[in-house]
């Protein structure tokens, strides 16, 4: 079975380096690709905060239709996390050429061996390590540098919608404020917090006009002597109370930062959505993307999320 | 709007007070004013925790309700852009999932993840027809199927060149 040997050798070399290509570069995806994945999860947040707070401010019906439109966002940033991924198993395939060469040379070897043929030597799998090398960056090259164009209409789609989005819901947010404070003591079915409340502003109320008596007659021990005993029962109220205070207090914070979160995740989108416009661009001119800004808003939405 | 929630004693002073909430409540509903809808919506908020019980407990329910209807409008407006822009939505992720399957494919075919598959199958495929030969005699019968093996282990060695060239 000697005929199999020398004739695939060279003819499988000669495949592998059918089809080498001018040399240009996968660039390095990792900015892209980090980025991506912090707008993923910060999309992700919001998609899984917003139906939440619409339930406890009483809009049930709302929350439900939320969470299905919501959904779809959800699947727009899975689709495109995985694109991300995708383009950066291109980037790996480009990076490992010699490695699969190496595989196939393996398998030629594996296959010469059934025939009973002489193995490729060291040196010819070697020389086609190399050479493959090479072709698997052009063909990485090439294949990334199609990809991203073709997906660039989708991807500037998704990101004007994501955009669009998070401009309704930073403004949304705010008006559900007051309905989330009302609810602290709304959610209490036994009315103990409602009455509590009523209680407590009663109780201030009367200390406020107690003050004013005495503005107008210093000294009244009567007046004064009241004001002692409101001011032992708002102390008395304190510690019942200030929760329902803290966590009104709470929901306005963590409102702001889901706002400051959704307005950091828009400007990422927009230089996101940038970034990917020159990639294909970046990759035939042989050059590295500018993804300097990209990064430090990277970096800004990771802080805005914590 | 400021109101001195302390100057307000009875009924007519509360329901005047709700009066001129409901008023920018409407204002700012028919302006289309985030901002003066959270305003309106504090001062109900505001309303509600003040108000005495004994005195105002039906204005409450009123004052509820118009906070309510302020949220809900502003979630309607939300919900309605939102559901606008689901279908392109969901057609850009269908394109998006396309590709990244097809880039999933380029990256196969550049690891030359099929050439390896075919080369592997192949090997096997002549091992067994290896050892089939090697159990054959020398009757007329055996001689034919030896034969055919010879063949198609000759069929794969033509056909092996031809594989390296697919780029799958």
């Amino acid at each position: 079975m000697s005929w199999i040997s020398n004739g695939l050798r060279t003819t499988a070399a000669a495949a592998l380096l059918a089809g080498l290509l001018p040399g240009c570069a996968v660039p390095d995806l990792q900015p892209f690709a980090d980025s991506t994945a912090l707008i993923h999860r910060a999309v992700l947040a919001t998609d899984t905060d917003i139906p939440a707070w619409l339930e406890d401010a009483g809009q049930h019906e709302q929350a439900a239709a939320f969470a299905q439109h919501l959904a779809v966002r959800t699947q727009a940033m899975n689709a495109v996390l995985g694109y991300s991924e995708s383009l950066a198993h291109i980037t790996a395939a480009g990076q490992s050429g010699a490695q699969s060469a190496g595989a196939v040379a393996d398998s030629l070897n594996g296959l010469l061996g059934a025939v009973k043929a002489a193995p490729l030597a060291g040196g010819a799998v070697s020389s086609l390590a190399t050479a493959y090398d090479a072709i698997a960056q052009v063909r990485a090259a090439s294949a990334f540098a199609d990809a991203v164009q073709q997906a660039d209409p989708a991807i500037q789609g998704i990101a004007r919608i994501l955009q669009e989005d998070l401009k309704s819901q930073e403004s949304l947010l705010p008006q559900l404020v007051p309905l989330l404070k009302l609810s602290v003591v709304e959610r209490d079915r036994s009315g103990h917090l409602a009455g509590l409340e009523s209680y407590r502003l009663a109780l201030e109320r009367r200390r406020r006009s107690i003050e004013k008596q005495l503005a107008a007659t210093p000294g009244d021990p009567a007046l004064i002597r009241e004001s002692q005993d409101v001011a032992l029962l708002i102390e008395q109220t304190r510690d019942r109370y200030e929760p329902v205070l803290a966590e009104r207090r709470e929901i306005e914070a963590q409102v702001r930062r889901q706002v400051e979160l959704m307005r950091r995740t828009r400007q990422a989108l927009i230089e996101w959505a940038a970034v990917h416009a020159g990639l294909a661009g970046a990759v035939r001119a042989g050059l590295r993307p500018n993804t300097a800004v990209l990064t430090s808003m990277a970096v800004q939405l990771l802080s805005a999320g914590k | 709007m400021q109101i001195d929630w302390d100057g307000l004693n009875t009924f007519a002073d509360w329901s005047g007070a709700l009066d001129r909430i409901l008023a920018q409540a409407t204002e700012a509903l028919q302006a289309g004013d985030a901002a003066q809808r959270v305003e309106a919506s504090e001062l109900l908020l505001e309303f509600v925790r003040n108000s005495p019980d004994a005195t105002a407990a039906q204005l409450e329910v009123i004052a509820k309700a118009a906070m309510d209807d302020l949220a809900g409008k502003a979630v309607g407006e939300a919900l309605a852009s939102l559901s606008a822009r689901t279908a392109e939505l969901a057609l850009h992720s269908k394109v998006i999932n396309a590709i990244a399957e097809d880039n999933e494919l380029k990256a196969r075919s550049i690891r030359l993840d099929k050439a390896r598959q075919v080369i592997d199958a192949t090997a096997g495929i002549v091992v067994t027809l290896t050892e089939l030969r090697q159990t054959l005699r020398d009757s007329a019968d055996d001689l034919a199927v030896a034969a055919k093996i010879d063949r198609a282990v000759k069929a794969i060695h033509d056909l092996v060149p031809f594989v390296m060239k697919v780029k799958g």
